[in-house]
């Protein structure tokens, strides 16, 4: 049994075989999947 | 043993010299959060981990790191290839310059040479995969201030996509470490 | 390096960054019969990919060559990934 109620234990949810990038989009986001593709948004530090 | 092929994992370019960039990303191929570390430590790990696919993980892992080792490497190299002595002097990569040419080596940002104790092999499945998803958000942390203090967009298409890496890593460290929890506790009880 | 070339190497690249990935996933998910399936399916395109671009431009892969690849006036000396990334203003 997978517990994800235990205390003092990490969890990660394990992903889905969902949808995916065609290799092109793929390639140049870093991932094939959608749900693991999370862009870092320049601009968040202060002087910016 | 390793196969080597020809080609950069994903296509990378530089707008010009740059030695003052140069100087912060060289930190991702011999600094405590780089490629060097990062490969180095999931292939020294990988022989006590108890379960079949994460020893493969961490082999498939540690070779797409030396790919990354590769790629950061070819940004160091074409920002610096062409930079003038005054370039590099105006950048404080000169006290670089002294030791090491235009050569790639070893160092993180401060010029401080890589050193094993950058990581860990603990022997303890649980400890060292929570040692290597540690490692991708470490990774990843840099990669957004390194993307902070780029002013080359071509460099920074390359720092995004290596960033993307560290969360897709991440990912799979944390489904091994579930696996291997899971596996530990079936072992104790039955 | 040729634009045709170049084309068929960020193809190479896109197909093989796809089986890179269907390879990590199917670490933590060996049981997954479709990744299983579609990894495959990229990996004979990749070797097709390959073999194509080998014929044209000399072995992508260290450590051995075929003969098909040795025709078409193959150089031992070849240029390498890192080069040729602009940098020279």
């Amino acid at each position: 049994m997978s517990d994800q109620n235990r205390l003092a234990r990490a969890f990660v949810i394990i992903q889905q075989y969902n949808k995916r990038y065609s290799p092109e989009v793929g390639l140049s986001r870093g991932t094939i999947f959608p749900e693991l593709y999370m862009p870092y948004l320049k601009g968040r530090t202060k002087d910016e | 043993m390793w196969l080597y092929q020809r080609m950069l994992q994903y296509p990378v370019k530089v707008s010009g010299p740059n030695p003052a960039l140069a100087k912060n990303i060289i930190t991702q191929y011999g600094g405590p959060d780089g490629e060097l570390a990062a490969s180095m430590r999931y292939l020294t790990q990988r022989y006590t981990m108890p379960l079949k696919e994460t020893q493969g993980l961490l082999t498939d892992v540690g070779t797409e790191e030396l790919a990354h080792l590769e790629i950061v490497a070819a940004l160091v190299y074409n920002l610096v290839k062409d930079a003038s002595i005054q370039q590099i002097k105006a950048a404080g990569l000169d006290p670089y310059y002294a030791d090491h040419d235009r050569a790639l080596y070893f160092v993180n940002a401060d010029g401080n040479p890589w050193t094993a104790a950058y990581i860990q092999s603990k022997g303890d499945p649980i400890t060292d995969l929570h040692e290597d998803m540690a490692a991708e958000q470490k990774a990843r942390s840099t990669y957004e201030y390194l993307i902070d203090l780029s002013d080359d967009p071509l460099v920074t298409d390359a720092l995004r996509w290596l960033r993307e890496r560290e969360i897709v890593h991440f990912q799979r460290f944390g489904e091994a470490l579930v696996r291997t929890q899971e596996y530990l506790d079936n072992k104790k009880f039955y | 390096m040729s634009r045709n070339r170049e084309a068929l190497l960020r193809e190479i690249q896109e197909i093989q960054f796809t089986t890179v990935e269907l390879q990590l996933f199917l670490d933590t998910h060996p049981e997954n019969r479709s990744a299983l399936a579609d990894y495959v399916e990229y990996s004979n395109k990749l070797h097709d990919l390959i073999l194509q671009y080998s014929k044209l431009y000399g072995p992508l892969i260290g450590f051995g060559i075929t003969s098909e690849e040795l025709d078409k006036g193959y150089r031992w000396i070849n240029s390498w990934p890192w080069e040729d990334l602009g940098g020279n203003r």
